[in-house]
């Protein structure tokens, strides 16, 4: 029996991608939590601008899948989040460090000092950098933040908190992070770009958006080149993937083969970005070790693609369901099976006691 | 930490504020309701008590005028009973004087013929109670009569004393003709053993 007046439910995460709106609504019974509901909505024009009249409906449908309340924890736009990694006096210096750190922010993206909302927190020290203090610096324009808050408003839902994706996935997966000295990489692949995001110690280590792989592109490229209005693009991506890539190479009337040819080659480059910043880190945190490269996003789950980033950068690489990093009722096993949620996951576990 | 809030400061006072505003407004419509409840059961509560004490008063009140009119009703009986008892005492302490004259005629004898018989009240009485000595009013029973011969006076003094009726008998007599025929004519004074006065 649910009571209508329990208040152990927690707001509502919800993660916009290009793909679908994806939302989970937990709830904490004796310190341990558990899924009460989750939805991933397709979005009604893939890859475009959410507006009022689609999250009215994405409102519905959380009504109709039993979600609780009218509060939201959203995540920022990675391609609208400002971060920089800033080296700032030491804090026993007495420096003020937050209007250096927001002056340092607002020169490198150009922008007013007063503009945006402004948050960091200050990255393990180093062995060659013990006088100072390292800094990740995250900004949100304030007109952005409100146009979006304003959007859920009219829709009848209300933003708690806009947080960093990044951050996002650091709850998401913390019943994942078994050694604090280890280092985990997760890769959120969204429409525009991807995301890597680096997790040490309980914090956001790195943060970067590869511009290089773009689904949205690739998507409208296959459309192309299928000649198709989306569903084989869908089929593609969804069901075939990457694995199928040596057995069919001998002919394909529907072009499907070629395809997979592109969706292959849209890998290269961030395995090349990705190399790239795992050296970064590991050159900055040498005491730190790898242990894996979690894949996360609306296209996580492409067949083959945890093996063939496996295979190019000789690490081990998981796309993680859902339901293996919480609680979940039977009912909600399916919809949970797919990693796309894992960042909604963690925006539900959103603490505003906790926050920056 | 683990999470950060990009939400603009400005928003998010404006959302707190308005989450207090209502709060406030629930909280003080909340507070009305209760007390306009809790008014309406006292005042509702206290208007039954009034009508119950009016009420009670003026039971009351009837019972005191019933009490009154028995009061009254009572009082004019007890002047009746009153009146009847104080009737009954003075006929109860009046002294049966036709058992003295009987005894009187008893011991009268052939020889001695009564010419007056009355009461009076003994000087020496008052005199006892100007001393402060108890006792009631000393009564004299005076005799008066003819007798042929003084000894038949005594006799019958003697045997008026032995009735233990009178304390004292005094005699007086002298010589004096009783329809044309000589005689003796005397006067008894006997004083009456104390009679007290009801309490």
């Amino acid at each position: 029996m649910k009571w209508p007046f329990r208040q152990n439910r927690i707001p509502i995460g919800v993660d916009i991608s290009g793909r679908a709106i994806s939302a989970v609504q937990l709830a904490r019974v004796h310190d341990t939590w558990s899924t009460e509901a989750a939805v991933r909505l397709p979005r009604t024009r893939p890859g475009g601008p959410i507006d009022c009249d689609e999250l009215k409906r994405f409102r519905e449908v959380l009504y109709r899948q039993s979600f609780v309340g009218e509060e939201v924890v959203v995540a920022v736009p990675s391609n609208q989040l400002m971060t920089t990694v800033l080296t700032l006096p030491p804090r026993d210096s007495g420096a003020p460090l937050d209007q250096i750190a927001r002056i340092e922010l607002a020169r490198t993206y150009e922008e007013a000092p007063n503009a945006f909302e402004l948050a960091w927190w200050e990255l393990p020290t180093t062995e060659h950098a013990k006088r100072t203090a390292h800094v990740m610096t995250v900004g949100y324009r304030h007109d952005k933040a409100n146009e979006l808050c304003d959007l859920f408003e009219q829709a009848g839902l209300r933003v708690q908190a806009l947080d960093s994706k990044a951050w996002a996935l650091v709850r998401a997966i913390e019943s994942r992070s078994e050694a604090p000295s280890m280092i985990t990489a997760v890769l959120d692949f969204e429409w525009e770009s991807a995301q890597l995001a680096l997790l040490y110690q309980g914090i956001v280590l790195y943060e970067r958006v590869l511009s290089s792989c773009a689904f949205g592109e690739l998507h409208a490229e296959l459309t192309d080149v299928l000649e198709d209005d989306g569903t084989m693009v869908e089929y593609l991506l969804d069901q075939v993937g990457l694995e199928a890539l040596d057995s069919n190479d001998d002919g394909d009337p529907a072009g499907l083969v070629d395809a997979q040819r592109r969706l292959a080659a849209q890998f290269d480059p961030i395995v090349k970005d990705l190399d790239e910043s795992l050296g970064y880190v590991s050159r900055q945190y040498p005491d730190a070790t790898f242990k894996e490269l979690l894949l996360v996003g609306d296209h996580a789950s492409v067949p083959g693609l945890a093996q063939h980033l496996s295979d190019a950068l000789h690490i081990e690489v998981n796309a993680v369901p859902t339901r293996e990093l919480v609680t979940c009722p039977d009912a909600l096993a399916d919809t949970l099976s797919n990693p796309a949620l894992i960042p909604a996951l963690g925006l539900a576990k959103f603490d505003s006691r906790e926050a920056a | 930490m683990n999470s950060v809030n990009l939400v603009p400061q400005a928003r998010r006072f404006t959302i707190r504020r308005r989450i207090r505003l209502r709060s406030w407004i629930i909280g003080g419509v909340a507070y009305v309701a209760v007390l306009i409840i809790a008014y309406t059961t006292c005042y509702l509560e206290w208007q039954d008590e009034g009508n119950s004490t009016q009420y009670q008063i003026e039971l009351v009140t009837e019972q005191i005028n019933h009490t009154n009119k028995a009061i009254l009703n009572i009082r004019s009986k007890l002047v009746d009973r009153s009146r009847a008892l104080h009737a009954s005492r003075m006929l109860s302490e009046t002294p049966d004087w036709s058992t003295m004259l009987r005894l009187i005629a008893d011991t009268l004898g052939d020889d001695i013929v009564l010419s007056h018989c009355g009461l009076l009240k003994s000087e020496r009485s008052i005199r006892t109670q100007a001393e402060g000595q108890a006792g009631g009013p000393l009564l004299i029973l005076q005799l008066s009569g003819f007798a042929h011969a003084q000894a038949e006076i005594s006799q019958f003094a003697l045997r008026l004393e032995q009735t233990s009726l009178f304390e004292e008998v005094n005699v007086m007599t002298k010589r004096e003709p009783f329809r044309g025929e000589p005689a003796i004519s005397f006067t008894l004074n006997c004083f009456i053993a104390t009679i007290h006065e009801p309490k």
